[in-house]
């Protein structure tokens, strides 16, 4: 009895037990698939370039070792000298090209993937539409984010362990290259720094985008801030990790403390007959220090194994504040959405 | 058909307030809308029309106060998928074509109803493969409806639906919201100054002037509380609350709020919706608070 009174009941609308919320999957991929294409372009790109200096590197240096022109004593002569001409143009392409390339990456993720993202859909008002459907903004912007995100992360992961490779195997064991790991543009390209970069990159376009929902003023925003980051990060990078220090005795040859190989030189002076350590600033760049009395040259540095430490370190970092960036930028969703 | 007097109110305000950075938008709001209405929300520009409804849609939050849509003080999953909104800007996105409007619009709601959508469309005589950028006003305005349609929802409020549609188009559009209220007992809220797009498709009135809410309430109720006189003497609509009194030479023309019975010397007749909001909208000092009697 009391079941067909139930079924009397007018029923509007027979709402399922478990409601299935909305797919955001399709949409997701819809807007995002034109940004990781060219992200997907610009992967291939650079690995095809670095691949091809890989393989065609590693060749030179073999018919190098073969035709006995290796060291460098034999290059003036005539077989040997179009060989290193070679190698050192195929480094060079690495050196020169790839590294300022891959360093500059992450500003461009920041400004053309990151920035326009929330700009352009507050810019338009297209946010309403979405809320307006049956999905939360919090789930909207999971997936909004998501999906290219996820895109940014596995394009620099594959060309960080790629570049990082071919640095590893064909430069900084080069015969023929010099490239030391803390060089300006070395630093950015290899190990886990495109991708730590790339990523906080990102998550600042998607942030300065929601603050000032206008697209051109946030895409040179993001720029200028990426290039900022960049500048600071590269001015605290000596102490993220402790110096080794060292001593060396007085050498006519040269006037300063001569690091180890591939080591980064942070600080170096004299020390003077009385024990002090006086910076070369002050004895030679117009300090007015008389050094000429020096009994020693000191130096502070990071060898080349400290690059690991430093990088793990300044990505640690990085990754704070991109976490720091996402729950800002969810947050003042959340509250935009009421 | 739907029963209003079934279940909760589809919106019900309890001091409403908003307030942006410029000042109040709106304050004081009290007033109730029955499940199964359509209902006009009528007002100058910048009256709160719009943050009206963008507060119904969960679009916004209220600065004191509370709305109550569908019985929900806040927002919830279950709520979103319940009521549609249509912005009076239209949002979509300009690449996607109109196909793949609707598909989103299907991808996003678990109640999509794909005909109703596409019925919409085709009385337009859309192309799906055109993208919503190379659309005109109207023809955008026609898929933001269908979306808003498709979505099924319970309640239904629309911020200024048809202002860029031609004639033929707003018939077939109101046609199609009618239809939509009879058949599924749709609530539909829909916000317009264009006064004769609403006549005779409303059963309920909102009427919003500088952040307050002037009138609320059946639209019948309220026409049947009103009197449009025309007399050759204004001195003697003493026992009436006077909306609006003119005068052009020696005849006075007066809308009145009235229960008892009309001096045999004026000529009398009820009000149609027109003269009433116009009547109102040109005399913002009236007393909000024998106004708001209407609604109770």
């Amino acid at each position: 009895m009391s079941t067909t009174l139930h079924t009397e009941r007018p029923a509007r609308r027979t709402a399922p037990a478990a409601t299935r919320p909305g797919r955001m999957r399709w949409l997701a991929w819809r807007q995002s698939r034109a940004g990781i294409a060219v992200l997907a372009t610009g992967l291939l790109a650079l690995a095809a370039t670095l691949l091809f200096v890989h393989f065609s590197a590693s060749a030179t240096v073999a018919t190098m070792e073969r035709t006995g022109c290796r060291t460098p004593g034999s290059w003036s002569e005539n077989g040997c000298f179009a060989l290193v001409t070679r190698a050192e143009h195929l480094t060079g392409i690495f050196s020169q090209y790839l590294q300022p390339v891959i360093t500059l990456l992450p500003v461009l993720i920041g400004m053309f993937l990151g920035a326009p993202l929330l700009a352009q859909e507050f810019e338009r008002g297209t946010h309403r539409l979405v809320w307006a459907q049956s999905v939360t903004p919090a789930r909207w912007l999971r997936a909004r984010i998501g999906l290219p995100g996820l895109a940014v992360l596995l394009a620099t992961g594959v060309l960080a362990v790629l570049s990082s490779w071919v640095w590893w195997t064909d430069v900084v064991h080069s015969p023929v290259a010099f490239d030391p790991p803390f060089g300006a543009f070395t630093y950015p390209a290899i190990g886990t720094a495109p991708v730590a970069w790339s990523l906080f990159a990102f998550a600042l376009g998607l942030a300065v985008g929601l603050v000032l929902r206008r697209t051109v003023t946030a895409v040179l925003v993001t720029g200028a801030l990426a290039g900022i980051s960049l500048a600071l990060m590269r001015l605290a990078r000596p102490h993220l990790y402790p110096v080794t220090s060292g001593v060396q005795p007085v050498d006519q040859m040269i006037s300063t403390f001569a690091q180890p190989t591939n080591a980064w030189l942070v600080n170096s002076g004299q020390v003077l007959a009385d024990g002090t350590r006086v910076p070369d600033l002050d004895c030679y760049g117009g300090g007015g220090v008389d050094c000429s009395g020096t009994v020693a040259r000191w130096g502070d540095y990071h060898p080349a194994g400290d690059l690991v430490p430093i990088q793990l370190v300044e990505s640690g970092i990085l990754l704070l504040l991109t976490i720091a960036l996402l729950a800002f930028t969810f947050r003042r969703t959340g509250r935009a959405g009421a | 058909m739907n029963n209003p007097t079934d279940g909760q109110p589809a919106l019900e305000a309890v001091g409403l307030g908003r307030r942006y950075r410029g000042g109040w938008a709106l304050r004081n709001c009290d007033f109730s809308l029955p499940a199964g209405r359509i209902c006009g929300v009528v007002g100058p520009n910048g009256a709160g029309k719009s943050t009206l409804l963008a507060l119904g849609a969960r679009l916004l939050a209220p600065t004191e106060g509370e709305l109550r849509v569908l019985g929900e003080a806040g927002n919830t999953p279950d709520l979103r998928r319940r009521v549609g909104f249509v912005a009076q800007d239209k949002p979509l996105y300009p690449r996607l074509t109109v196909a793949e409007t609707l598909r989103l619009g299907r991808e996003l709601n678990p109640d999509w109803d794909h005909r109703t959508a596409q019925r919409v469309l085709d009385q337009g005589q859309l192309d799906p493969k055109a993208r919503i950028g190379s659309l005109s006003g109207g023809q955008r305005t026609r898929v933001a409806l269908a979306l808003a349609l498709g979505k099924g929802p319970e309640l239904l409020l629309l911020d200024e639906p048809m202002a860029d549609l031609d004639p033929l188009a707003r018939h077939q559009l109101m046609g199609i919201l009618m239809a939509e209220a009879a058949e599924r007992g749709t609530t539909i809220v829909l916000s317009s100054h264009i006064l004769t797009e609403l006549e005779g498709v409303i059963d309920h009135l909102l009427l919003v002037q500088s952040g307050r809410i002037r009138l609320a309430g059946d639209l019948e109720q309220i026409l049947d509380a009103h009197r449009l006189l025309t007399g050759g003497d204004g001195s003697r609509l003493a026992p009436h609350t006077v909306v609006e009194r003119r005068s052009t030479g020696r005849t006075t023309t007066a809308l009145v709020r009235t229960d008892a019975p009309v001096d045999g010397s004026w000529e009398s007749s009820r009000p149609t919706l027109e003269d009433l909001l116009l009547s109102y909208l040109r005399s913002p000092q009236t007393d909000t608070a024998t106004d708001r009697e209407a609604a109770a």
